[in-house]
C-alpha cells in the first residue's frame, strides 16, 4: 500500500497488484494511529470474499470468487473493538459482461490496482456485540 | 468533470455521485490482454452510484471513474465508466486535494497508475 497524498484528515491510498486490502487496510490504521475512520475506493480485484448475513441463522454465508472484476465502488468504515481495528467494507463487482455481484467483503486481493480514499475520524468510535443481531454493532 | 478542473485550476480531488443516463460506455479491463473491453449501452439507467478520482498525466486531467446503474427491472449493471451521457439530471459531490497527484504509465498492468 502506498499514501499517494495526504491532506488534513484525508488520505489517497493506492493498493498494488496481489495485496490483500482489507488486511492492508487494518494495518494501515494500527500504522497510523488511527482509530476511526470512512471510505470509498475503486479499483480491480483478481479475488474476493463477498458475504451474506443470514439474520435468523446469526452466520456470514460466504462465497469466494477467484476471478478478475472490476471494484465498481467500496464504501466502508474503520472502528475498534476491545483495542482491535475492525474495518467494515461493503463492494460491488463487475466482470466481463457487466454483471454485479455484491455484499460484505471480507477478503478483497487487488489486481492491477485499488484506489481508496480514506478519511479519519478524530473521535474513538467503537463496536459491540449485540446479541439480537448476533453482530458487532456500532455504539 | 475534465473541464471543470480545468477551468477551476483543480489539478487532483475525488468525488461520489447519482443521477440518470441515458448513454454509457462500461468497460472491463482484461489484465492477461492489457485491453479495456467496452460495452455500450444507449437507454435510460439510474445512476446507482459513481465514484471517482481526479489526477493529472503529463499535464492532461485524468478522470478516474466507476460506476453502477440500474435499469426498470433494478437490474445493476457496473464497470468503468468511459463515457456517460445525463439524461433527467446527475449530481455530483466533488472534494479537490491541494495536492499536485500524478499518474504514470505501469508497463506490468498496461495501466496509468496513480504515483
Amino acid at each position: 500500500m502506498k499514501i499517494i497524498a495526504k491532506e488534513n484528515n484525508t488520505y489517497l491510498l493506492r493498493f498494488g497488484k496481489g495485496e490483500e486490502v482489507i488486511a492492508s487496510l487494518t494495518n494501515f490504521g494500527a500504522m497510523n494511529n488511527i482509530s476511526a475512520g470512512f471510505f470509498t475506493g475503486i479499483g480491480a480485484a483478481k479475488e474476493v470474499i463477498l458475504s451474506w448475513y443470514d439474520l435468523e441463522k446469526k452466520e456470514y454465508q460466504d462465497n469466494e470468487i477467484k476471478e478478475n472484476l472490476e471494484i465498481t465502488g467500496l464504501t466502508g468504515n474503520i472502528a475498534k473493538m476491545q483495542g482491535k481495528i475492525i474495518v467494515h467494507c461493503h463492494g460491488s463487482f463487475s466482470g466481463t459482461e457487466m454483471a454485479v455481484r455484491a455484499g460484505h467483503v471480507k477478503k478483497l486481493v487487488a489486481s492491477a490496482t485499488c484506489e481508496i480514499v480514506f478519511q479519519s475520524l478524530g473521535g474513538r468510535v467503537e463496536r459491540e456485540y449485540d446479541d439480537e443481531t448476533g453482530l458487532n454493532l456500532l455504539k | 468533470m475534465a473541464d471543470f478542473c480545468g477551468l477551476n485550476n483543480i489539478s487532483s480531488g475525488y468525488f461520489s455521485g447519482i443521477g440518470a443516463a441515458k448513454e454509457t460506455v462500461l468497460s472491463f479491463y482484461d489484465l492477461e490482454r492489457k485491453e479495456y473491453q467496452d460495452k455500450k449501452v444507449e437507454k435510460d439507467l439510474e445512476i446507482a452510484s459513481l465514484l471517482g478520482n481526479a489526477a493529472k498525466m503529463q499535464g492532461k486531467m485524468i478522470i478516474h471513474c466507476h460506476g453502477s446503474f440500474s435499469d426498470a427491472d433494478m437490474a445493476v449493471v457496473a464497470g468503468h465508466v468511459k463515457k456517460l451521457v445525463v439524461s433527467g439530471t446527475t449530481e455530483i459531490t466533488f472534494q479537490s486535494l491541494g495536492a499536485r497527484i500524478e499518474r504514470e504509465y505501469d508497463g506490468e498492468t498496461g495501466l496509468n497508475l496513480l504515483k
